[in-house]
């Protein structure tokens, strides 16, 4: 997996140069003009500047899983949204070269009164195919969608999953140079999930690169081989993904006081592995490799951490994620009553994350 | 396939052939606001030529006696309707569209004004649609169909070119003040009585009348008019000259103001 990767290390695809990118955050909301123009006859506008992002500079070569990790605010989605370029720079250089698919949330780019295959055509047109090209598609989309039944149905009355299938299925028809993935391959079953990554994996033998930002450091660790630790928009760590996550986790896993305050992502981070580990036992598929591994073989495991899957695959699994675990004792029936209110409890979460990233 | 954030071109420029590049996506909007509008309707799209339709028999029934002297008002409502029913369409859509609905512009790029334009190409198409009830209501009441006819692509290019730049204009100010969108739905209906729809211009006292010469609506229904409802009316060079002047001047203010802007609709949000 990683020789892959180093035999292609010479070609960058992403150069990111002394980026800073800033965001004006009235102090007041000044909504009418009459208010405007009052303030601004008195001198009183005043913006807070805002800087998602300062001064970061990263180059990321073809056919690397680049993970990102932080915290809420931290610039992750705004580095994306340059990449993708839906921002501009304020200062500094972006340079990206080839295709960049963007893998949406769920449900983004659809219209629910429409159906599928109507979506199809939207939602592929809206990424910047043509007409023809995705007639060309239709039908291998269908296809890895497994929606063939329900394609002239609206998709309002698709579940949420077969949303996310139909949204990965259009977004990775062709391959993509580089795919970005900000947190939602969570969605859809596991059989579908275990789907995705095969096509991610051998698109990304065939040299595709892959940014993938999440909560949950377990999943960096599992599928990239570099990670970046962004702070307040600043790098904090870039390097190998061992590394990296291993003193994230360490600086909020000393810091028990950031669960209720700040640090609501942990908490998310660790219910997601729960939900994952009590469905492990059922399904073989889903990327056997490194599920069941997760930060805490650090003692023993650390060093061949993310060469040797197999081995990692069995480890202790009940001494996942310290910040949960002081909490909930991982048996059996807690893993299964939080997954139930998995979904109820991501919701809010997912809200305030785009309030303080997004806007 | 390289992007370069320090090529710069102008925006005004760049949004133009990136609209173009994404031209197919602007037919699949079109089509998603044809087929998702009446969806759930029986009549569907039938609505769009009922809807004009319906408004003219209620404005004749209740006006047709006050303003008795002008012949085949009927006629003469609908047009007024269908011109301003356009450009109030596409201009309240585009500014729904472009503030409301960024949603997904902070996630992917896109060419924004790609909304934009759908919004008018479906707005260009409900009013071809409703040239069948015009056109029916013309031959009910023997109101006489003349060569003037050909005139009515030209309008409708200036017609669109009018709404697409007051659209961009007005969205592009909502940005900064989400009043003024609502506000704009006020001015709206200010503008509209502002132009003679209902009334004949004629029937205004000449004080009136030198203000409202000043509407730029007023000249397209005008120009409207002269395909639909004069027979004997032949609009001058000048007159065409002056509403292409008005109309493209208001496009290139537009879209230069919303270019310049696109970015800002990421960061405010």
């Amino acid at each position: 997996m990683m020789s892959n990767a180093d035999e292609l290390q010479a070609e960058p695809v992403i150069k990111i140069e002394d980026v800073s990118l800033r965001y004006f955050v009235p102090r007041e909301r000044i909504n009418s003009l009459k208010e405007y123009v009052i303030r601004r006859a008195q001198g009183q506008i005043v913006h807070e500047e805002f800087w998602a992002l300062k001064n970061v500079s990263i180059e990321i070569n073809k056919g690397e899983m680049f993970g990102i990790v932080g915290q809420n605010g931290a610039g992750k989605s705004t580095l994306l949204k340059l990449i993708a370029k839906v921002l501009k720079p304020v200062t500094g250089r972006i340079w990206v070269r080839g295709k960049v698919a963007p893998l949406l949330s769920v449900g983004a780019g659809f219209h629910h009164e429409l159906t599928g295959r109507e979506n199809i055509f939207l939602n592929g047109t809206l990424l910047g195919f043509t007409q023809r090209q995705m007639e060309e598609k239709f039908d291998r989309i269908v296809e890895f969608s497994g929606l063939a039944d329900f394609i002239d149905a609206p998709i309002r009355s698709y579940s949420s999953g077969m949303v996310a299938r139909l949204g990965f299925a259009i977004a990775t028809d062709s391959r993509p140079d580089i795919l970005i993935v900000d947190e939602v391959l969570a969605v859809g079953d596991e059989a579908f999930q275990a789907k995705c990554f095969a096509r991610m994996q051998s698109y990304r033998d065939e040299g595709m690169t892959t940014l993938l930002v999440t909560h949950n450091s377990d999943r960096v660790r599992k599928f990239c081989n570099r990670a970046l630790w962004l702070n307040k928009g600043e790098i904090k760590m870039l390097g190998v993904v061992d590394e990296v996550v291993t003193s994230y986790n360490e600086a909020f896993g000393l810091k028990p006081a950031t669960k209720p305050a700040g640090g609501q992502n942990r908490p998310q981070g660790g219910q997601q592995q729960n939900v994952q580990n009590a469905s492990q036992g059922q399904q073989k598929n889903n990327r056997p490799q490194g599920q069941q591994q997760n930060g805490q073989n650090r003692p023993q495991g650390q060093p061949q951490n993310g060469q040797n899957r197999p081995q990692g695959q069995q480890q202790n699994k009940p001494t996942n994620w310290q910040p949960d675990q002081q909490q909930n004792s991982s048996n059996a029936n807690h893993t299964i009553r939080r997954k139930a209110t998995h979904k109820v409890t991501r919701k809010p979460h997912r809200k305030a994350n785009k309030e303080k990233g997004g806007n | 396939m390289i992007y370069d954030s320090n090529d710069r071109k102008n925006p005004a420029i760049e949004e133009i052939f990136e609209a173009f590049r994404y031209r197919d996506l602007i037919g699949q909007l079109i089509r998603r606001d044809l087929t998702t509008r009446y969806k759930r309707s029986v009549l569907g799209i039938i609505w769009t030529m009922l809807h004009p339709l319906g408004l003219m028999i209620v404005m004749t029934l209740i006006f047709q006696n006050v303003f008795h002297r002008q012949e085949f008002y009927s006629v003469y409502v609908l047009t007024g309707l269908l011109t301003f029913g356009f450009f109030n369409q596409t201009s309240s859509t585009i500014i729904r569209n472009l503030t409301w609905g960024a949603e997904l512009f902070q996630r992917i790029y896109i060419p924004r004004a790609s909304f934009a334009i759908a919004a008018v190409g479906t707005a260009v198409i409900n009013l071809v649609l409703s040239l069948v009830p015009l056109l029916l209501v013309k031959l009910v009441i023997q109101s006489p169909l003349t060569w003037q006819v050909m005139l009515f692509p030209i309008t409708v290019v200036y017609l669109a070119c009018f709404s697409l730049g007051v659209g961009l204009i007005v969205s592009s100010i909502a940005l900064y003040f989400h009043d003024v969108a609502e506000f704009y739905q006020v001015l709206l209906t200010a503008w509209m009585y502002s132009t003679p729809i209902i009334y004949p211009y004629d029937a205004l006292p000449s004080w009136v009348q030198n203000l409202i010469v000043w509407n730029p609506m007023m000249h397209i229904v005008e120009l409207m008019r002269a395909s639909f409802y004069y027979a004997d009316k032949t609009p001058s060079v000048n007159e065409f000259l002056l509403v292409a002047a008005i109309s493209s001047i208001t496009l290139l203010i537009g879209w230069f103001l919303f270019a310049r802007q696109a970015e800002q609709f990421v960061l405010r949000g």
